[in-house]
C-alpha cells in the first residue's frame, strides 16, 4: 500500500479516486512523473460539468470524470487505469479504431447519435450522445500521448426530461384521487401501464392481476354481457373511441354496472402507441334512475287511475300540466290548459270566484275552491270540489299539484237527503193535520163515544196502513187491488165479493184518498148496505183514455136484497168521495143510493198528485233557486 | 155582518184567498175564515186556478200553502207579490225551505192554531192598507 498523491486535487470522487490509484504499477508511471499537458488535460476533464474521458499511452488506459460514472454504469470504478479494449470490449469495434485513429493521426473525430441508456432519476431512459475524440499532443504539436472524449448529449434537455417526470407525477395524482378507473395500456407491449386504485374499489380486487396479465380483467365481466363487450374492444385497437355499458361480478359477489369508454392515444407520428380509457361505475346512479322511474310510474298510475282530474301550476298560478282524465272530461288538451287556457272549462259565473281562490290561496298556502267544470261530452257543467297543495322547495313554492273532484253526485244526494227530510217533516204535519180534520169530522152524528172512538180509530187505521205500504220505500207505488183487499178483508166474506180490474200502480196521494174512501164504504156498507145484509158486493175498475191522459175509474156497486134509505149514507164517506176526490186528485166522485143498494164511482187521472218521494219530479223546485 | 153581540168581526167584508191542497184543512180553514167574517176566495188546491180565482176581484190577502201536491212551489207566491197583494205561508215543511227573497211573508207552520190565523191575516190586512 503505497501513499496516496495529493494530486489531482479537489472534492470530486473521480479526482479521490485517481489519487489513491496506484499508477506506478502501470506503464503510465507514478502521476507525478506525467507529461505537463496530461496533468493540465486531466484537471480540465475532472472539473468538466459534462461527461469526459481521457485515453493515456499506447494502451489507451482509461481516466474519467464523475458525470461519465453515470454512463459506465456497472464497468465504474473496475474500468479507473484499465487499458480501453479490457473496458469496452462489446464496443470496441465502432469505437476502438476511432481511438486509434485518433491516436495514430493526431486529428479530431466526432461519433454522432451514440445511444447509452442511462439510470435518470431511478428510471432507466436512453440517452443519446455526439462523442468528440481529440488528441493530446506532446508540447501542443508533437506526438500524441492520449485522447480526451467530450460527451455531448443530444437527447432532449434534461429540463424537459424533468417536466415530463412533472406532468407524469401530475397525471398520476389524478389518477389516483379519481373515483373513476383510469388506465393506460401500452399498444406495443399489450400490457396495462398505468390502472388507477379506483379499480380496487369498483372492481372489490387488487390491480396486482389485471397489472400482470391484461386478460384477467375479463374474468370479472358478467356472462350476459362478456360477449358483447369482448368484441367492442377491437374497435379500440383500431383508433375508434368505444363507450360499453357492461356489468361486473366482483369477487364478493355484488353486481355493479360500469360505463367504460377507451379512446387512442396517438404517437407524434401519428400511429396508435397507447389505449387510455375511463371506467365508471354507474351502479348508484342506475339505482337512483330505477328509483325515479318507478317513483314516475307509481305516480302516473296513481293520477291516471284515480277519478279524480290531476294537474299542476306554476307558483304564480298558472297551469302547466293536466292529467288524461282533465283532457277527457273538459276536451282540452295539455296545451289548450296551460297558463289561463284552463279557465275555459269553467263555468263562466264561476270563474271570478275561481280567480279570487287562486289569490287566496297563494297567500294562504292552500287552494280551496267549488267551481263548475263543463264535460266535454254533453256540454253539461257539473260542480267539483277542487284543492291543490303547493311543493315547497328550500322555503319557496316550486309547483302546485292539484286535484278537482266531482261533487255533483253527492251535492244531488245532499240535496235529495235535505228532500227526503222536508217531505218527511211535510209529511208527518200533514197527517197530524189531517188526524185533526177527521177527528172534527167523525163528531159529526155519533151520539155514543164508543160509536165514535170505534170509527175514528178505523179511519186512523186505514191512515195508518197506506202510510206502511208508502213509506216501504222511497218512490213505491201502491197496488190498487192489495189496497182494496186490505180494507175489505177484515169486513167482508170472499164469496161475496167480486175484485177486479187491471193491475194500477196508485201515486202516494191516490192511495191516501181511495184507501180512506174504500175504508168509509166499507163501514158504511157493514151498517147499512151489502155487507150488512147478505148482498153482494163488486168493486171494478178500468183505465179508460181521456183528453188529459189515463183515468182510473173505479166503480163500488153494492147489491142489497132489501131496500134502504138514502139518507142513512151521508156522512163523511160523501164528503171523501163527492168532496176530497175532486179537490185532491183533480178526478171525480158521485155517490147515488138506489134501491138495490149503493154504487159509488171515484174517477181521477193516473198521474194526479205523483208521489212527492219519488226521485225527480218531486223534487221543490224553490230549494235550488 | 156581525155577531149577534152586535161586535164587528176581524175579518169583515174581506176578500181571502186560500190556497191549499189538502181538502179537508182546506174546507177547515174556509169554515173559521168565514167565521171570522171573511169573504173565501176559494179554497183551491191548484196553482193554475189562482189567476182566474183573483181575476175576479181584489183579494185583501192570501194564506198559501208550500205544497201543492207537487212539492213546494212558489210560483204563486211570486205572482201574489207582483200584485201587492199581502199573503202568509202555512206549511208542513221546515221554514228554511222559503228562498231569501220570500223570506218578509209571515210563515206559519202546520198544524195551525185557527185562532192565530185569523190573526195573522187581520195583521196582514191592516198593515198592508197602512
Amino acid at each position: 500500500m503505497i501513499a496516496p498523491s495529493a494530486w489531482p486535487p479537489g472534492p470530486s470522487t473521480m479526482a479521490r479516486r485517481v489519487r489513491e490509484f496506484d499508477w506506478s504499477s502501470t506503464p503510465l508511471g507514478p502521476i507525478a512523473d506525467w507529461d505537463a499537458e496530461v496533468r493540465t488535460v486531466l484537471m480540465m476533464v475532472l472539473g468538466a460539468p459534462m461527461p469526459m474521458n481521457m485515453y493515456l499511452g499506447p494502451e489507451l488506459r482509461l481516466l474519467y470524470n464523475d458525470r461519465s460514472c453515470e454512463l459506465f454504469g456497472q464497468k465504474h470504478p473496475a474500468a479507473l487505469g484499465k487499458p480501453a479494449i479490457e473496458v469496452f470490449p462489446e464496443v470496441w469495434e465502432a469505437m476502438g479504431g476511432r481511438l486509434e485513429r485518433v491516436m495514430a493521426e493526431g486529428v479530431p473525430l466526432t461519433l454522432e447519435d451514440m445511444s447509452v441508456a442511462l439510470d435518470r432519476d431511478g428510471i432507466m431512459r436512453d440517452a443519446v450522445f455526439n462523442l468528440h475524440s481529440t488528441p493530446i499532443l506532446r508540447n501542443g504539436e508533437g506526438e500524441p500521448i492520449g485522447v480526451v472524449t467530450v460527451y455531448e448529449e443530444i437527447t432532449e434537455p434534461v429540463v424537459t426530461q424533468r417536466a415530463l417526470r412533472k406532468s407524469e407525477e401530475r397525471f398520476r395524482q389524478f389518477g389516483d384521487a379519481s373515483t373513476d378507473v383510469i388506465w393506460l395500456i401500452d399498444v406495443e407491449t399489450g400490457r396495462i401501464e398505468y390502472i388507477s386504485p379506483a379499480f380496487e374499489a369498483i372492481w372489490g380486487t387488487p390491480r396486482r392481476a389485471v397489472l400482470k396479465d391484461r386478460s384477467s380483467w375479463a374474468q370479472f365481466l358478467h356472462p350476459a354481457d362478456r360477449k358483447r363487450v369482448m368484441s367492442a374492444m377491437p374497435r379500440c385497437s383500431k383508433g375508434e373511441t368505444v363507450t360499453t355499458d357492461y356489468r361486473i361480478v366482483r369477487p364478493d359477489g355484488e353486481v355493479r354496472h360500469v360505463r367504460d369508454t377507451g379512446f387512442p392515444i396517438l404517437g407524434p407520428d401519428g400511429s396508435l402507441v397507447r389505449i387510455g380509457g375511463i371506467a365508471q361505475d354507474l351502479t348508484e346512479r342506475k339505482r337512483q334512475q330505477k328509483a325515479v322511474e318507478d317513483s314516475e310510474r307509481r305516480f302516473r298510475t296513481l293520477v291516471e287511475g284515480i277519478p279524480q282530474l290531476v294537474w299542476s301550476a306554476t307558483p304564480g298560478g298558472q297551469c302547466e300540466w293536466v292529467s288524461p282524465q282533465w283532457t277527457e272530461y273538459t276536451g282540452l288538451s295539455v296545451e289548450q290548459s296551460r297558463g289561463h287556457g284552463w279557465l275555459e272549462a269553467v263555468h263562466p259565473d264561476d270563474r271570478e270566484e275561481a280567480r279570487n281562490d287562486w289569490s287566496r290561496a297563494k297567500a294562504g298556502g292552500e287552494l280551496k275552491g267549488e267551481w263548475r267544470f263543463r264535460r266535454a261530452s254533453d256540454g253539461i257543467y257539473r260542480w267539483f270540489q277542487t284543492r291543490a297543495t303547493p311543493v315547497i322547495e328550500k322555503g319557496e313554492i316550486v309547483e302546485w299539484l292539484g286535484t278537482s273532484t266531482d261533487v255533483e253526485d253527492m251535492i244531488d244526494l245532499q240535496e235529495r237527503q235535505n228532500l227526503l227530510l222536508a217531505e218527511l217533516q211535510h209529511r208527518v204535519r200533514n197527517l197530524l193535520a189531517m188526524v185533526r180534520s177527521i177527528i172534527r169530522q167523525s163528531a159529526d152524528g155519533y151520539d155514543e163515544v164508543e160509536d165514535y172512538v170505534a170509527h175514528l180509530t178505523g179511519r186512523i187505521d186505514a191512515m195508518a196502513r197506506t202510510q206502511v205500504m208508502l213509506t216501504r220505500k222511497a218512490g213505491a207505488a201502491v197496488d190498487l187491488e192489495s189496497l182494496i183487499r186490505d180494507e175489505l178483508a177484515r169486513v167482508a166474506e170472499e164469496d161475496r165479493l167480486v175484485i177486479e180490474g187491471p193491475a194500477v200502480e196508485l201515486s202516494a196521494k191516490a192511495a191516501e184518498v181511495l184507501t180512506l174512501a174504500i175504508h168509509e164504504l166499507a163501514t158504511n156498507s157493514i151498517k147499512y148496505g151489502a155487507l150488512g145484509c147478505e148482498g153482494r158486493l163488486a168493486i171494478r175498475w178500468f183505465v179508460t183514455r181521456r183528453e188529459n191522459g189515463e183515468w182510473l175509474e173505479v166503480m163500488w156497486k153494492e147489491n142489497c136484497p132489501s131496500e134502504l134509505a138514502e139518507a142513512s149514507r151521508r156522512g163523511f164517506g160523501t164528503e171523501l168521495i163527492e168532496g176530497r176526490v175532486p179537490y185532491e186528485l183533480k178526478g171525480e166522485g158521485t155517490m147515488q143510493v138506489r134501491p138495490d143498494g149503493l154504487l159509488a164511482e171515484i174517477a181521477f187521472p193516473l198521474d194526479a198528485g205523483a208521489s212527492i218521494l219519488e226521485p225527480g219530479p218531486g223534487r221543490p223546485q224553490g230549494a235550488n233557486e | 155582518m156581525t155577531t149577534q153581540s152586535g161586535v164587528a168581526l176581524p175579518l169583515e167584508g174581506r176578500r181571502i184567498l186560500i190556497v191549499e191542497d189538502e181538502y179537508f184543512q182546506a174546507r177547515e180553514i174556509a169554515l173559521a175564515l168565514t167565521r171570522a167574517g171573511a169573504e173565501v176566495i176559494g179554497p183551491t188546491g191548484r196553482a193554475e186556478d189562482v189567476p182566474d180565482l183573483i181575476a175576479t176581484g181584489a183579494v185583501d190577502a192570501a194564506m198559501l200553502d208550500i205544497n201543492l201536491g207537487q212539492g213546494a212551489s212558489f210560483e204563486v207566491a211570486r205572482s201574489l207579490r207582483q200584485r201587492e197583494t199581502p199573503f202568509l205561508f202555512l206549511t208542513g215543511y221546515d221554514v228554511s225551505i222559503i228562498p231569501d227573497d220570500l223570506s218578509e211573508p209571515p210563515r206559519l207552520e202546520k198544524p195551525v192554531d185557527q185562532a192565530r190565523l185569523v190573526d195573522q191575516l187581520v195583521e196582514l190586512v191592516r198593515s198592508h192598507a197602512s
